[in-house]
C-alpha cells in the first residue's frame, strides 16, 4: 500500500480540518478531490509530515509520517498550490537548488535540473529569472522541482490552478506522462473534476474533512454495475411512469434514461417498452462523469445547466 | 512541450547527508544576499572603515612605544566607538531583513520544509548566512589587521595570538547575536523592507534609549539593554582595556547577550512553527 491511515485527524485549535480518516490507498495515480476547504491540502501536509496529526497515525511508502518525516520527505516530491518560487533565481538554478536540498550532489542536481526542465517544456527559458516567468511557466517550474530528485511519490496540489485552457491542457499532458510512463505514484489534489479523468486510476473524495468515497475510479464511475443507460424512441415520460409503477427508478440524463438495474433482469424493460409503445434503441452499462459522482457522494445539487 | 521525460532513476547512494543540505542552503542564500549591491557596498566600506583606522592605530602605538610591541588593548578600537556598530546595523538590516521575510513573502519556506530539512536546520542555515555577512566587517578586518601587524613586526606573537582569539571569539558572539535579532524580526513579516527598517530602527533606538536613561539616571546598568554596549563591555574586558569610572560587568554583559541570542532564536522557532499551522 502507498498510504495507510488510521483515525487520522487534524484540528487547528477549535477548527476541525480533517478526519478521522481510516483508509488505504494503493500505489498508482490517485485523485484527491473535494471542494475548497475540504481538507485536501491538510491531508497532503499530514502525509509529508509537515503537520502533526491531532489524532491517529499514517504511513506513506511504509514510513510513519510523524516519526520518519525526514526520511519520508526524501522520497516525496511536493508541488504546492500557492506561489513558492524564489523570484531572483533562474529556473535551472532554482530547480538545481531544490535537488540539492533533497540530497543530490551539486553536479547531479544540476544535470537533473536540466533534464526535468526539458521535460516540463522550459528548455529555452531555463536561464531566465523566475521573476520574468508567466504563470504557466511558474507552474511548470513547480512541477520540475517536485520531480528533480526522482521521488517515487509526487504530491501535486492543484497543479492546474490559474492556468489558461492551453496551459491547463499542457500541464495535464505532463501529469499524464508522469503518471503513466514514469512509474511514479502521484496524488493529484484538485477541485477541477475534469482534471482527474485520463490521469488517475483511483479516487478519494473529501468533503468537510471526511472521506466520502474512495476506490478505483473506473468502478466508481460505473456505479458498481448497478445501473444501465437506455435510449428510448417515443414517449419517454410514459416509459418512466410505467417503470415507476413497477418500482424501478429512472433518471433522465442528457436525453438518456439511467435506470437502476431491475432485479428481474433487463427483460422487464422490453415489456415496458411494448406496453408504452416505445422503442429501446440502445442499452448499456451506465457510466457517470466524475462530476456526477462527486455531486452524488457529497449530496450537492447538480448545476442548473445539468441534463438530469 | 518536451519530447521526452527523464527516465533514468537515481540511485539512493547518490544522496548526500544533512550537512550537505545545510551547506546548500547557506551557499545559495549567501550568494543571493551577498550579491545585492547595497550589501556589497556597505560590506566593503565597513571593512575599510574598520581596517584602516585600526591599522593606523596599531602602527602609531608601536611607533610611540619606541618600537616595542603594540599593547593588546589597542586592538579594542572597533569596540570603542559607534562606527562598527553603524555598519553592523546597516548590514543586519540589509542582509537580514529579508532572510526569512522573503521566504515568507514568496512562500518558498514551504518548499524548504518539504525537503528533508527541519525548521531548526533551516533557521541555523539562514542565521549562518547573516552571521557570515556580518563577519565580513566584524571579524575579518580585525584578524587581517592582527596578521598584517604581526607580519610587519608591530606586535609580538603573544599579543597577536591573543588579539586574534579575541577578535574571533567576540566577533562570533557579535555576529550570532545580531543574526539572531535579524532572524527574529525578519520572521515577523513577509515584507523584507519592513523587516530591514525594523531591525535598523530597533537596534538604533535601543542603544540611544539605553544611553539616555543611563545618563539621566546615572545608573550604567541600563546599558545592559543595548547588545552593542554589552558586546563592547565583553570586548574591552578581553582586550584588557583599563576601566575608568562606572562600567558594566563583563560576565553579566556576556550573559545578557547569550540569553538574548538564545531567547530570540527560540522565539523565532516558535513563531515559525505556529505560523505554519495558522497559514494552512
Amino acid at each position: 500500500m502507498l498510504i495507510e491511515a488510521t483515525g487520522l485527524s487534524k484540528n487547528y485549535g477549535r477548527v476541525h480540518a480533517l478526519g478521522p480518516l481510516s483508509l488505504e490507498l494503493p500505489t498508482g495515480s490517485i485523485a484527491l478531490v473535494g471542494p475548497n476547504g475540504a481538507g485536501k491540502t491538510t491531508f497532503l501536509r499530514l502525509l509529508m509530515g509537515l503537520l502533526l496529526p491531532t489524532e491517529g497515525a499514517a504511513t506513506v511508502l511504509g514510513r510513519d509520517v510523524v516519526m520518519q518525516g525526514l526520511s519520508l520527505r526524501k522520497q516525496v516530491g511536493y508541488m504546492p498550490e500557492h506561489e513558492c518560487l524564489i523570484p531572483e533565481m533562474t529556473g535551472v538554478g532554482f530547480v538545481s537548488f531544490m535537488g540539492r536540498l533533497s540530497g543530490l550532489p551539486p553536479a547531479i542536481a544540476l544535470s537533473r535540473a536540466h533534464d526535468v526542465l526539458q521535460f516540463v517544456g522550459l528548455r529555452e527559458e531555463r536561464y531566465r529569472k523566475i521573476a520574468e516567468y508567466s504563470l504557466g511557466m511558474r507552474q511548470r517550474v513547480k512541477l520540475a522541482q517536485a520531480i528533480v530528485h526522482d521521488p517515487p511519490l509526487c504530491l501535486l496540489d492543484e497543479p492546474t490552478a490559474g492556468l489558461d485552457p492551453i496551459g491547463r491542457e499542457e500541464m495535464l499532458a505532463l501529469l499524464g506522462t508522469l503518471a503513466k510512463k514514469t512509474g511514479k505514484s502521484i496524488i493529484l489534489s484538485t477541485h477541477l473534476l475534469e482534471d482527474v479523468e485520463g490521469i488517475c486510476d483511483y479516487l478519494l473524495v473529501l468533503d468537510s474533512g471526511r472521506a466520502v468515497t474512495h476506490g478505483l475510479l473506473k468502478e466508481l464511475l460505473s456505479l458498481g454495475g448497478t445501473a444501465i443507460t437506455v435510449r428510448i424512441k417515443g414517449d419517454q415520460d410514459a416509459f418512466m411512469v410505467a417503470l415507476a409503477s413497477r418500482g424501478i427508478r429512472a433518471q433522465l440524463v442528457a436525453q438518456e434514461l439511467r435506470i437502476e438495474r431491475p432485479s428481474e433482469g433487463e427483460k422487464i424493460l422490453f415489456e415496458v417498452a411494448r406496453e408504452t409503445h416505445t422503442q429501446i434503441r440502445h442499452m448499456g452499462r451506465s457510466v457517470q462523469s466524475v462530476e456526477e459522482l462527486f455531486l452524488n457522494v457529497v449530496n450537492r445539487p447538480p448545476p442548473p445547466s445539468g441534463g438530469s | 512541450m518536451a519530447l521526452s521525460s527523464p527516465r533514468y532513476a537515481l540511485e539512493d547512494e547518490t544522496r548526500l547527508g544533512r550537512r550537505d543540505r545545510l551547506w546548500a542552503i547557506f551557499a545559495i542564500n549567501f550568494r543571493l544576499r551577498g550579491s545585492r549591491t547595497l550589501v556589497t557596498i556597505f560590506a566593503v566600506i565597513g571593512f575599510i572603515a574598520t581596517f584602516i583606522p585600526l591599522m593606523v592605530t596599531v602602527f602609531t602605538s608601536q611607533l610611540l612605544g619606541g618600537g616595542s610591541s603594540a599593547a593588546l588593548s589597542v586592538f579594542a578600537l572597533p569596540y570603542n566607538g559607534f562606527l562598527l556598530f553603524i555598519f553592523i546595523m546597516l548590514l543586519s538590516a540589509l542582509a537580514g531583513g529579508g532572510i526569512i521575510a522573503d521566504d515568507l513573502g514568496s512562500k518558498s519556506i514551504s518548499l524548504y520544509l518539504s525537503r528533508p530539512i527541519t525548521l531548526g536546520d533551516y533557521l541555523a542555515a539562514k542565521g549562518a548566512v547573516v552571521a557570515a555577512i556580518l563577519g565580513l566587517i566584524a571579524i575579518v578586518p580585525g584578524v587581517v589587521t592582527v596578521l598584517v601587524a604581526f607580519v610587519l613586526g608591530y606586535v609580538n606573537v603573544t599579543v597577536a595570538a591573543e588579539a586574534f582569539a579575541v577578535y574571533l571569539g567576540v566577533g562570533i558572539l557579535l555576529t550570532v547575536a545580531f543574526s539572531s535579532i535579524a532572524l527574529f524580526l525578519s520572521s515577523l513579516t513577509d515584507r523584507s523592507a519592513w523587516a530591514a527598517a525594523g531591525i535598523f530602527a530597533l537596534l538604533l533606538m535601543d542603544d540611544i534609549i539605553a544611553g539616555i536613561i543611563s545618563g539621566v539616571s546615572g545608573n550604567v546598568s541600563w546599558l545592559y539593554m543595548s547588545p552593542w554596549e554589552d558586546l563592547g563591555c565583553v570586548a574591552h574586558y578581553l582586550f584588557s582595556v583599563p576601566v575608568t569610572g562606572p562600567a558594566l560587568n563583563a560576565a553579566v554583559a556576556l550573559a545578557v547577550v547569550v540569553g538574548l541570542t538564545i531567547g530570540l532564536a527560540a522565539a523565532t522557532y516558535v513563531r515559525l512553527s505556529s505560523m505554519e499551522l495558522v497559514t494552512e
